[in-house]
């Protein structure tokens, strides 16, 4: 396929994949397509070379946020990485989710009948609600979602204490 | 392997239609086999099931969205997502010998084909 057919090919499948989970699909944060660029290994390199056969380079990080009284969690997915390759950073009020997700081939000639998995460097940005403590943060991966909790900051937790008379 | 078959009917769930997500697959070919990787974030092995019926290769996952304790949901019901996807096997595989795995997510799958259907080296004699 010509690079122009595969992103055509790309595009409609992922709409495709957009229509069939609406409802889902309808409570997730927008600014899910991300973008994934040539990987950090050596030019030249295996890994660089299949990227580039693969010129889609969109995929799908759907994230959720949930905001509480005194937490903001942040969910993400992102399948297929190891927690080595997951950066993150909480700058002013976002969240930057940065990583790169590696091809996992035990073998090294073969030939892509499908390829609708990203590969490679991807960052995401996910606005937070409110001022989080970034000194607490706790993140886990597991199941190929990275969830990100994130207590807000002292002054900006909502739970008031009422003295009853 | 060729062309896909449609996903399964989604199933009604409390009254509630809980349509399917396709799951992005990679498909590689190599002389040996193929192997079909899957994107299915959140779905543990207890929640995966990968069926064989004759020539069709069917993939269904559940991921549970756990709500953190407290947090206010958008929806009063529980949020899963269902992935489902199904294709149909060429000749030139053997299903019977499928190998699965399923880690951070992904979905591994090694169907080899027939030994008759590899490509051989044919000896050129003097």
């Amino acid at each position: 396929m010509t690079t122009l057919q595969q992103v055509r090919e790309g595009l409609s499948q992922a709409w495709g994949r957009v229509m069939e989970g609406w409802e889902q699909l309808s409570r997730k944060a927008s600014g899910a397509m991300t973008r994934f660029t040539g990987g950090r290994g050596e030019k030249g390199s295996v890994e660089a070379r299949e990227l580039a056969e693969r010129s889609t380079g969109w995929g799908l990080l759907a994230a959720e946020v949930f905001d509480d009284d005194d937490r903001v969690v942040v969910r993400v997915e992102a399948p297929g990485l190891s927690k080595d390759d997951i950066r993150l950073e909480v700058q002013d009020d976002f969240l930057v989710i940065s990583g790169e997700k590696h091809m996992a081939r035990e073998r090294t000639e073969g030939r892509w009948q499908v390829a609708e998995c990203a590969y490679g460097s991807f960052q995401r940005v996910v606005p937070l609600p409110d001022t989080v403590d970034t000194g607490k943060a706790d993140a886990s991966y597991r199941n190929g979602v990275l969830r990100v909790e994130l207590p807000k900051a002292a002054e900006r937790r909502r739970k008031v204490k009422v003295a009853v008379h | 392997m060729n062309t896909e078959t449609k996903p399964t009917t989604p199933e009604v769930a409390a009254g509630r239609d809980m349509a399917a997500l396709r799951p992005s697959v990679d498909i590689l070919e190599d002389a040996e086999g193929i192997t079909l990787l899957a994107d299915m974030p959140g779905v543990d092995r207890d929640r995966l099931h990968v069926h064989l019926d004759a020539n069709t290769l069917q993939i269904d996952g559940e991921a549970r969205i756990e709500l953190p304790e407290g947090a206010e949901a958008l929806h009063a019901d529980v949020r899963t997502t269902r992935y489902s996807r199904s294709f149909i096997l060429s000749n030139e595989l053997e299903p019977d010998k499928i190998e699965a795995r399923l880690r951070d997510g992904v979905l591994t799958l090694r169907i080899p084909k027939h030994p008759e259907q590899r490509p051989r080296r044919i000896e050129v004699r003097a």
